[in-house]
Formats: structure tokens, sequence, C-alpha cells
């Protein structure tokens, strides 16, 4: 019984730290798909960037992990913005197949480029030397990377919320998606708008693709391998939403985590199937809005 | 709302309440519909004779659409019955009352945009004939669909534009269109719903 | 509907078949004689075409966004190994068991992913083939797992045409497999079905007001579409004789779309010139460098989404058009 709550346990805190960083590089998409209806496929491309752009940071540069993390998500954030005016904008009018093709050509280059770059083995996540080790945490010790993880996530994760809540530029966003005609007819410009938020979501995916180096490994194929997981949550919880992704975020972190301890050899089998009846049963989501 | 043709034989005389079935192409008792607190349509006793034709005009948030989606079947009544020549219709998916007669156009342009005029006006005349579900010969071998598609063009002055793309027409030919689409079912009873709405000479 | 390239649809078509229509029969021949030693390279095209063929008949007519059609060529592909190697190796046969396979899976899957649309569709296309490449992943008693199925035993074709060593057999196999499966699609396009499946891309909401069966027949459409998707899985295994699990998987689904949308979508050529473009470019360019390949075709994707929705030949029909402007 107590080897049974142990694993309950471990399960649980594993799993939600790998939820945790699903919800960080996932939340930027639910809401940029949410504010501008669009198919995204290429958004696991930031999270790539932010991985590989820390290192790179880290090892030329030669800045401390913290700062190196934040430069990342503030480059990607910005190249996402100079995508997102050049390219990403022409597209908002053009079907669903457009979409998808464009996407999936993003990620092609960007998984060449990676390659290019950073050759194709998986990137060896440097972390600095307090983070290596063990911490207590209810009487039961856990590696303090983890904790790191699950704890900065949450900070973030609170911020989030509350600046959408309470801000005037989160009042905007929430109008947008719930109306645009409407939004734009009382002055908003929603072409800014669009612009840094999908900045902000990019951010957001850079970091939880660079903190959670360790939990979903950086390769060149990132992008692809990673796609399904994050439309997963996006999908489950509900598009345009903040709190949707983080329900599906802990049900795909903790799931997962769980199908893989207990029974392996089945995989994410049991993952994909619920996500089926999930959506199956409601199409918007969990938090989603009916059509 | 107007059904177009011939009445099937009945009298044009038919009196309006307490009929018997089939003196009416269409028909609502006591039909209501109820959002929550909010009644849209309360106790609607509507009785549209073979040959008439009928407007429903009022102002706006009256209930008018939701009459006739209730009518086409897009939405339920919480109470009442539809008949449609007769026949119980209350229950039936909006498909099952298209086959039974029951046509309709939509205020907004509905059409089969990257498709030719005769495409589109074909499309209803092969349902209705019930060769649209047929893989083996090609659209082109059935003669039949295409002369009466080509027909119904010839009334309203469209027969020259039957090769053309409907995206690349007019709005008010598209506004044809979506006219030629609903009379290519020979329905018993059609709804038209805003016809001339943004057709300058119509209006 | 216009241009030369395009297929003549509709009730106002044509349903003779045109002589360009023989061009890429006229090119396998001369493959066949002329270049021999292209034959392997050359099957593999052919069965991309007929895997592409499959992809544009729900998604360039039918109007289904799908990134989860690998999943029936795969389970094609599979199902001819598994089938070769433990009940009979007769390769018509086992194609037979494949094509079915796959159209009731595809009857099953699309059955109840049809019934939604838009993101929630796409999704469940995604789920659906990441299951299977799980299943095929960790299932390793009957697939083989990360090996694969190697040496499928595949006899001679009705008994008497032997796959031999220089693909010869393996090509006239092809040939002849996609040919009808062509000649099955380009029918089906033409037909009164294809147009009202065409209807159901164009305006689903007015194809319910006429009275359309619009679920059964995008279903009955899914379902020829996933069978044609397995047959081809299903030659490349008996060709090669291995099935991996580089038949399933996103990555897969993103190819032949890009494929399919190179050649041009919606024009049945497209699928044949998309696939032959693609491969032949990739055997050549991706051996000096994989990574500049892909590189490019994303660089290519992009620029044929901006620029040039049609693909090749929407290209050459627009260039056909401004010639004939030029010549009036």
């Amino acid at each position: 019984m107590d080897a049974f709550l142990a694993s309950l346990f471990s399960i649980a805190f594993h799993g939600l730290a790998y939820g945790m960083i699903l919800y960080a590089i996932s939340v930027g998409l639910s809401v940029t798909m949410g504010l501008m209806g669009f198919v995204n496929l290429a958004h696991g491309v930031f999270a790539m960037a932010g991985g590989y752009l820390m290192y790179t940071v880290m090892d030329r540069l030669g800045l401390p992990w913290l700062p190196a993390l934040v430069v990342a998500c503030v480059i990607v954030a910005l190249g996402s913005m100079v995508l997102e005016r050049l390219l990403y904008a022409r597209l908002y009018k053009a079907g669903e197949l457009e979409q998808v093709l464009f996407t999936i050509g993003l990620i092609f280059v960007a998984v060449a480029l990676a390659r290019l770059a950073y050759g194709t083995l998986p990137l060896a996540a440097p972390l600095p030397d307090y983070m290596k080790g063990q911490t207590e945490v209810f009487g039961r010790s856990f590696p303090t990377y983890r904790v790191v993880v699950i704890a900065v996530s949450a900070v973030l994760t609170a911020v989030l919320w509350f600046g959408v809540e309470r801000t005037r530029w989160g009042a905007m966003v929430r109008a947008a998606v719930d109306n645009r005609a409407m939004a734009q007819a009382v002055g908003i410009n929603t072409g800014v708008l669009f612009t840094l938020t999908f900045a902000l979501g990019s951010g957001l995916a850079a970091f939880g693709g660079a903190l959670g180096a360790d939990l979903i490994a950086i390769t060149p194929t990132y992008p692809f391998e990673q796609l399904v997981y994050f439309l997963v949550v996006v999908a489950i919880g509900g598009l345009g939403t903040l709190r949707g992704p983080f329900l599906g975020a802990l049900f795909i972190g903790i799931g997962d985590t769980a199908c893989k301890y207990w029974v392996p050899e089945f995989g994410a089998f049991f993952i994909f199937v619920a996500t089926m009846a999930i959506l199956l049963w409601r199409p918007q989501g969990l938090l989603g809005r009916a059509q | 709302m107007s059904p177009p043709g011939r009445p099937k034989g009945e009298s044009l005389g038919a009196q309006r309440q307490g009929s018997p079935m089939g003196r009416f192409a269409l028909e609502t008792r006591g039909l209501c519909k109820n959002f929550g607190g909010l009644t849209v349509a309360a106790n609607i006793e509507f009785g549209l004779e073979p040959g008439a034709r009928h407007a429903l005009i009022g102002p706006n948030g009256a209930g008018k659409t939701t009459f006739v989606n209730m009518l086409t079947g897009r939405l339920a009544p919480s109470s009442g019955t539809i008949l449609l020549g007769g026949e119980d219709v209350t229950g039936l998916a909006p498909e099952a009352r298209v086959k039974r007669g029951l046509g309709r156009t939509f205020q907004i342009n509905t059409l089969f945009r990257d498709m030719s005029v005769l495409d589109n006006v074909a499309l209803g005349v092969a349902e209705r004939l019930g060769i649209a579900g047929r893989m083996w010969r090609a659209a082109s071998a059935y003669r039949e669909v295409r002369d009466e598609a080509m027909e119904l063009l010839a009334r309203l002055g469209l027969a020259d534009d039957a090769g053309v793309r409907v995206l690349d027409l007019p709005y008010g030919k598209q506004r044809l269109v979506e006219i030629l689409i609903a009379l290519g079912l020979k329905p018993k009873v059609l709804l038209l719903d805003e016809p001339a709405a943004g057709v300058p000479s119509l209006e | 509907m216009t241009g030369s390239t395009a297929t003549a649809i509709g009730y106002a078509g044509s349903a003779r078949l045109r002589w360009l229509e023989l061009a890429p029969w006229l090119v396998a021949a001369a493959l066949y004689f002329f270049a021999p030693t292209y034959l392997p390279l050359g099957s593999y095209i052919l069965i991309m075409i007929l895997f592409a063929l499959s992809l544009d008949l729900i998604l360039g007519y039918g109007g289904i966004v799908t990134l989860g059609h690998s999943a029936y060529f795969g389970f094609g592909a599979y199902v001819a190994g598994v089938f070769a190697i433990r009940m009979s190796g007769d390769p018509l046969l086992g194609l037979a068991v494949a094509a079915i396979a796959a159209g009731l899976l595809g009857l099953a899957t699309g059955a109840v992913i049809l019934r939604t649309h838009g993101l929630a569709l796409l999704m469940l296309t995604l789920a659906i083939t990441s299951i299977l490449f799980e299943v095929a992943n960790k299932w390793t008693t009957v697939t083989g797992g990360t090996d694969g199925l190697h040496s499928v035993p595949i006899q001679p074709i009705l008994g008497m045409f032997r796959f031999d060593m220089f693909g010869k057999v393996a090509f006239l196999y092809c040939l002849v497999v996609v040919a009808a499966c062509w000649w099955l699609v380009r029918t089906i396009v033409r037909s009164p079905f294809g147009v009202a499946l065409a209807g159901t891309r164009e305006n689903d909401v007015r194809m319910h007001a006429i009275g359309a069966p619009v679920y059964r027949r995008r279903l009955a459409a899914y379902t020829i579409s996933t069978s044609l998707a397995g047959t081809a899985g299903a030659l490349l295994t008996q060709t090669t004789q291995f099935a991996g699990l580089s038949v399933l998987g996103v990555e897969l689904s993103g190819e032949i779309l890009v494929m399919l949308v190179l050649g041009g979508v919606r024009r049945i050529y497209g699928a044949f010139v998309g696939p032959g473009v693609y491969i032949a470019a990739k055997d050549y360019l991706a051996q000096q460098s994989p990574e500049y390949w892909y590189l490019g075709i994303g660089i290519l994707l992009i620029f044929i989404v901006m620029f040039a929705r049609g693909g090749i030949l929407g290209l050459l029909d627009r260039a056909l058009a401004r010639l004939k402007k030029a010549r009036a």
C-alpha cells in the first residue's frame, strides 16, 4: 500500500511537472487559435527555438541559466512578430488547407535549419548546479529541477491569468476572441493586438521549451513529434481559453506519465483513445464554446 | 412564402379552420417555441392552401426566422405539430422534409461558389430524381438532369451563363441562382427568405 | 473548371478520355523500355501516386482536411505484411485483404470522425494515425516494432510472374493496380456522386437544404479513399518485402500532402505530377544533403500557398491561359 501511495505521489509530481511545461507551451497556441482562428501547427517551432537559443546563448555568450532563458524567450518573441507580420497575417482569411500547408512548410524549414545548426542528436540540457540534486517536498525527495519547473510555471500561470483578467490588454484579447468584428467596431486595433498576442504566445512557448528541455528533449524533429501533444492539449481544453489548456495539459501530463509507468507496453495509446472519446463527446473541448 | 406550380387537385376554396387532412399544403397547429423564459412563438395556427401565396411580414425580432427554422426542421419546436401535405413532419430531419416537398432559399446567398451555374441547379435536380448518389456513369451522361436544369436557367434568363462559375457572377444573378436551386427540387411548398434583399431592381 | 489540365467534371463536362490523359502511362512505358535501372524508383512513384490519388478524393474533392491519411496507408502495409507472413504469400489475395481491411478501418473511423469538422476533425485524424503508430511501435510480436517486418515472403503473381531482382515484375504489377485505381477515381469524380461530393465541399449547408444525405456520401467517399490508401501501402510491402514504422505517422501524412499540393489539388493529374516531381527531385537532390532538401521543400510549400495555390498544374493552366490570350 505504501509503495502504491509512493508511486501515486511520484506520478502526480512528475505528471504535474510535465503538464506545466505542456501548458506553458500550449497556452499561447490556444489563445492565438481562438483569437485569429488560425490553425498554427508550427507552434512547436517556437518551443524548439527557445530550447536551442538558450543553449546557444549560454554556450556562446556565457550567460548564466536564468538570464539566458529570458534572452531566448525575448528573441523568439521578437522573431515571431516578424513572422506574423510578414507571413501569417496574409493568411488569416485563407482556408484551413492553406493554413495547414503553410505551417507545415514552416516546420520543414525550421527542422532543416535546426539540423544544419545543431546536428541531429538531442540537445544536452544544461542545468545550473543549484538545480541538480534532490529537494524534499512533503517528506519525499524529488529532483530539484522539476520542483523548480512546477514552481516557476505556477507563478507564470498566475501572472498570466491575472494579466488577462485584470488588464486592459487582457480585456481586449477576450473581446476580440469573443467577437472580432465587434471588437474592431469599438476601435480595438486587432492587427496590433494579434501581433502582440502572437508574440506573447510564442515567447511562452519558448519559455516552456527551454525550461522543459529535460522533460521534452530538444531535437530537430521536435515540432513534428510534439505537435500531436500540443494540439491534444488545446483541443481537449477548448480554443481561446486560458483555463481550458490548463485542464488539457494536466490531463495529458498526468495521464501520460501514469500510462508510461503502469502500462508501458501500451505507451501513449490510452491518451489518444481518451482524446478521441472526449472530442467526440464535446468537439469544442471541455471549456470551449459550442459552435 | 409561396408554393409554386399547380395545386394537387384540392379545391381552391378550402376553409382555413378545422380542415380535414390533406387540405393544406403546409399547416402548423399550436406551434410554440420558448428559449428559457422567453416565448418567441406562441400557439401559431397556420394554414397554407395549395396554390396560395403568403407573405410573412413583421418587425425585427418578431420571430419570423425562428418560425421558418421550425418549419424547415433546423429548430425543434417546444410544442405543437407541423404538417406537410397532411403528413406530420414535426420530428423529421430537414433532409426528410425536403424529400417530402419542402424547399427553401436563404436570405444570404448560400451557393456552390466554385461550381458552374448549371451544376448548382443540377445538384438539386439530381437529388430529386434520386440519381445524385450514382457512381458509375458520368454525370454528363444523365441528359435529363442537364436538360431540366437548362430549362430552369432559361426561365430566369440565365441560359447563357450556364458554364460560368457562380462566384464570377454579379450579385443580382447570384440571387437568381439561389432561387433556381430551390426550384430544381420541384417543391410543393417553397419558403423564400427575403428573396429580394439587396437586389435594387427587384426591390 | 477551366483550363486544359483541370478535369472536366460536372453535368456539362465530358467523360471521354482525352489524349493528354494517356501521358502518364506513356511515360511509364518509356521508363520500362528505356530506363530499366530506374524501375524500383518508378514503382515507388506509382505507389505514392495511388496514395496521393486517394488523398485527393477526400481532400481535393471532398474538402476534408486530414493529417491522418498515413494511418490507412500504413495499416494496409502492415496487413499485407502480416498476411503474407502468417497466412498466404499470394500477392493478389494479400492486396485484396489489405484493401478491404483498410476500407473497414476507414469506415469505422470515418463514421466517428466525420461527425465533426474543423480543428476537432483535424485533431481526430492526427489521433488516429498516432494511435496506429503507437500500436505498431509496441505490438512487436505482430509488427516487429521498430525493426519492422523483414523478408516478407511474396509468391509469384498468379503463380506465374515471380518478382525479379530488377524490379520489372514489381513495376508492372504496380502499374496495373494503379491504373485500375486511377480509372476508378476518375469515374467516381465524374459521376453524379462526384459532383455531389464537390457540393458538400463547396457548401455543406445548402447540400443539406436540397435533401442530400451529406454524412453518408462523405463516409462513402472516405471509405473508398482509405481502401485505396491501404492498397498503396500493401503494394509497398509486397514490392519491397518490408514494412516499417515509416509507413505510419504524421511525417508521412505531411509529405503526401506536400506531394499532392505540389502537383495541384483537385485535378487528378496533380496526384501524378506531384509525387513524380517530388520523389525524382528528392532522389537526386537529397543524396547531397537531406537538410537542404527539407529546407527547400519548406520554402517551396510556403511559396505555393502564397503565390501558386494550384501547384504545378495550376501554374501550367495560368501559363496556357495567358498563351491563349496572347494568340487571340
